[in-house]
């Protein structure tokens, strides 16, 4: 008789080789322990081949039961979320789907939460996220839900985790549930973020992102864990019927005469000494190696010195903040949202017009009153660096300024999806501040190179 | 510990060799005077303070790299000041007012918008920007600093180097000879708290050859137990004489080897060893001492091997008159999965291995562990349950059995 236990996020199965041989590619024999062993997400196809041959084997694995969650209000789903549904179901309830930020991805998972009606644990990137996701969960289904991360360890029948705790906590809880949802999976093939969904015995999978794409080409991984992209549509697809209409303005800002001379110092600086060195920067490697270079003399070090002056020059100047000051009484009563490349601009920027700002510096119930606040209109600006790029919902900001970024296009696809939530006559337009002459000029022509951008308004 | 970045090895081949600094140099200690100086000197200064000082100290060392890792040491010993929250209300008391103020028309230039705000708080404009945030972690004082040697902190960062690479590393074999039961033992319980598994051959003499790696070690090659290595390495300097050899792979660079062994002179101090040892212990030893039967607690618990590859670390082990030997291994709500296994071995081996066991009675009652101990000949037999800590009483009586049997 095959007996199947879990042990730390792996399988640790008894039985003879033969008994095996239907599901031999998935175990290994393991001499420390005497024992064959399998990773803990090849639980579903492994107890499945044996069922299927009627193989008789003890489950002692899995710890996680039906169970009956009824959604409080009768939701009814918009066709690309009931289309979206229908085709993870088909793939037998394990792949990605691909939604614009705002469409929607949290009723989906929802819906497929009661669909598939057993212990869930869903993943998210950012406390801000999980905490928005606690509280949908619970108003949805008016359970006590559980909570991982943040200082909180409570597991229930249904669980929110960030995926740094359920990397710490899979190994002892990753057999208590039988449905998996990853909240902005493109996350999931990172090196240790992997292991979270590895370790977990879950069959049923549901991958959810506006962004699979990884620079790193890692997307296969997160297809083998959580399954193929079994739906996927766009912005454009929804703009107007199911997203916010929206209109992207790009404000290029002139330094005042001194930060310009100083930028152009310390620019001239740093590149000269890159040149003189032989570091081509725009090679793959080149940033590497400057920076490797720039540890090694005082030279070096002056000039990263100098590097870093610049690129605080282009992102916080005073020209910068002028603009910012000028786009909140243009939009005086409208809800702001302000974003940073870093937390030094975010701060600066909260310092100098008395505003809100969340960065991962901030604790946690200061984040969910902020972000509370900031939903109510308490407060109407909320500034942050990074932190409120992804899935956090706040449907009331109509208004996104980019003070600064990085060249990512995933991150620009991402910032502009926090003021898509459709509302009623909502118009929401994202302004991305540039300066002029500078390398943000380049930098805002990488990260644009995205659909949603490629239009004139 | 240290991280990644501010490792300094070197590769020779697919070989690492951590750049170890030598405690008695006079250049690199008076490095770690000045440093440890500026922290003694620094309670009551901020975090930004603090950096401040430290900076040039730092980047005008001939390898700043050396020179961060050696701060970076000393900071992981320091203790900030934590803001109590009061700042919170402040501060969403600010961001009302602000809200209310930039919904006004007519509000003018950006200094009058300041100028406004602030005076509803009896604050100069720039006096307010400073402490809305003043609670940000970087602007909290230092209030203690445990000091120690210049001496101590250059071998501190010895085994930091080693550390910050057995993050990144997938296994580790080590070999050692212990003469002592003592450090041996510390050495076990410490791969059993940490969780990690063990293939063990025990050399001639008092020799060990033990690798270690985690569940999902034999499946695919992973980091996911460096932080467990790493942690586990102070403990391995404790041995009398061994050698280490791990496998590792820095971001995504080649496959390497580091070898380290005793020949080094890596000392750790105050290895946090993370093992929790209750204050019950003493206590259970001294009630034991006054009882009154024929049964007598050892000073060292032995490793007691049960079959293959498996070894247990009893919490005691026990010697009647008669010459008997029992063990005692404790399990406690974390031991589920041990707990299981554990059983099967006892019901697989009967009779082999003179091992009572007590479980705590809340991990007795998980829904996974009841049918198994009901069912188990073993537990039945010579198994008990505790809350808290096992009275002396109960353990006697367990240990009776053996004597039955």
């Amino acid at each position: 008789m095959v007996k199947i236990y879990f042990d730390q996020g792996t399988l640790r199965i008894l039985a003879t080789p033969e008994e095996l041989e239907p599901v031999a590619r998935y175990v290994r024999w393991d001499d420390r322990h005497g024992c064959f062993r399998a990773e803990g997400c090849h639980y579903g196809p492994l107890v499945l081949t044996l069922h299927r041959l009627s193989h008789p084997f003890e489950d002692h694995a899995k710890a996680f039961a039906p169970q009956r969650f009824v959604s409080k209000e009768a939701i009814t789903p918009r066709p690309h979320q009931e289309a979206a549904l229908k085709a993870w179901n088909r793939g037998e309830r394990f792949g990605i789907v691909v939604l614009p930020t705002g469409s929607g991805k949290s009723l989906l998972a929802r819906m497929a939460i009661s669909l598939v009606g057993r212990d869930t644990l869903i993943l998210v990137p950012t406390i801000d996220l999980m905490l928005q996701w606690h509280g949908q969960l619970q108003t949805a289904f008016d359970l006590p839900v559980g909570l991982m991360g943040g200082g909180e360890n409570r597991v229930e029948s249904l669980t929110v985790s960030t995926y740094d705790s359920g990397y710490l906590h899979m190994e002892r809880v990753g057999n208590r549930f039988g449905f998996l949802i990853c909240d902005e999976c493109h996350h999931l093939p990172a090196t240790t973020t992997r292991h979270v969904a590895i370790m977990s015995i879950a069959p049923f999978r549901l991958g959810l992102t506006a962004t699979p794409e990884r620079a790193d080409g890692l997307e296969e991984e997160m297809f083998e864990l959580l399954g193929p992209i079994r739906y996927r549509t766009e912005i454009a697809d929804l703009e107007g019927d199911y997203l916010s209409p929206y209109q992207l303005e790009q404000v290029f800002v002139i330094l005042d005469p001194d930060e310009r001379q100083a930028y152009d110092a310390a620019y001239t600086h740093y590149r000269e000494f890159a040149r003189a060195s032989g570091v081509r920067l725009n090679t793959p490697d080149g940033w590497g190696q400057f920076i490797r270079i720039c540890a090694r003399s005082r030279e070096g070090r002056a000039a990263y010195a100098a590097y870093r002056m610049q690129k605080h020059l282009a992102r916080a100047s005073r020209a910068k903040l002028r603009s910012v000051w000028k786009l909140l009484r243009k939009h005086a009563g409208q809800r702001v949202l302000i974003f940073t490349d870093d937390n030094a601009t975010a701060y600066t920027i909260g310092e100098t017009f008395f505003l809100p700002v969340i960065t991962h510096k901030t604790k946690l119930p200061e984040r969910k009153n902020l972000l509370d606040g900031f939903r109510s209109g308490r407060f109407s600006c909320l500034v942050n660096s990074r932190v409120l790029n992804e899935g956090v919902d706040v449907p009331e900001a109509s208004v996104g300024i980019i003070v600064s970024g990085s060249g990512s296009v995933r991150e620009h696809v991402q910032r502009l999806g926090r003021i898509l939530r459709p509302g009623k006559g909502k118009k929401a337009i994202l302004y991305e501040l540039i300066a002029e002459d500078t390398g943000e000029t380049y930098t805002s022509e990488r990260r644009r190179q995205h659909a949603a951008y490629q239009r004139l308004d | 510990m240290l991280t990644q970045n501010l490792i300094r090895y070197s590769l020779r081949k697919d070989r690492l060799e951590p750049r170890y600094q030598d405690p008695n140099s006079l250049l690199l200690l008076k490095l770690a005077e000045e440093l440890i100086q500026v922290y003694e000197e620094g309670i009551g200064q901020t975090l930004e303070e603090l950096e401040e000082i430290t900076q040039p100290i730092v980047n005008g060392y001939r390898w700043p790299l050396l020179a961060k890792g050696l701060n970076k040491l000393l900071l992981d010993r320091s203790t900030f000041r934590m803001e109590n929250g009061e700042r919170i209300d402040f501060r969403s008391n600010v961001f009302t007012l602000s809200t209310l103020r930039l919904a006004q028309s007519g509000l003018g230039n950006l200094e009058h918008y300041r100028q406004v705000v602030a005076q509803e708080l009896n604050l100069d404009p720039d006096e307010l920007g400073r402490q809305l945030f003043a609670d940000l972690p970087d602007r909290q004082p230092l209030e203690k600093f445990p000091t120690l040697s210049p001496k101590a902190l250059l071998e501190t960062y010895n085994v930091a180097l080693v550390q910050g690479l057995l993050l990144q590393s997938e296994w580790l074999e080590l070999r050692f000879e212990e003469p002592k039961i003592a450090p041996r033992r510390l050495l076990f319980r410490h791969l059993k708290f940490c969780r990690l598994m063990i293939r063990v051959w025990p050399q001639e003499g008092n020799g060990w050859r033990i690798r270690v790696d985690g569940p999902l070690s034999i499946l695919q090659n992973t980091r996911k137990y460096g932080l467990q290595l790493a942690r586990l390495f102070p403990v391995i300097c404790t041995l009398s004489k061994w050698r280490l050899e791990a496998r590792l792979q820095l971001k995504e660079g080649p496959i390497t080897t580091l070898i380290v062994d005793d020949s080094q002179g890596l000392k750790a101090h105050n290895p946090n060893l993370g093992i929790y040892i209750p204050t019950e212990f003493n206590h259970f030893s001294q009630a034991f001492a006054e009882q009154k039967g024929g049964w007598t607690l050892l000073k060292e618990a032995p490793l007691v091997k049960l079959e293959q590859q498996e070894w247990c670390v009893p919490d005691f082990s026990f010697q009647h008159t008669n010459g008997t030997k029992v063990h005692l291994e404790l399990f406690h709500h974390w031991h589920e999965t041990t707990l299981l296994r554990r059983l099967e071995q006892l019901t697989k081996n009967s009779g082999r291995v003179p091992l009572a066991i007590g479980v705590d009675r809340g991990l007795a009652k998980k829904k996974e562990l009841i049918q198994p101990l009901a069912t188990s000949p073993w537990f039945a037999q010579h198994g008990f349950v505790f809350n808290d800590f096992p009275p002396v009483k109960r353990v006697v009586q367990t240990l009776d059995g053996f004597l039955r049997t």
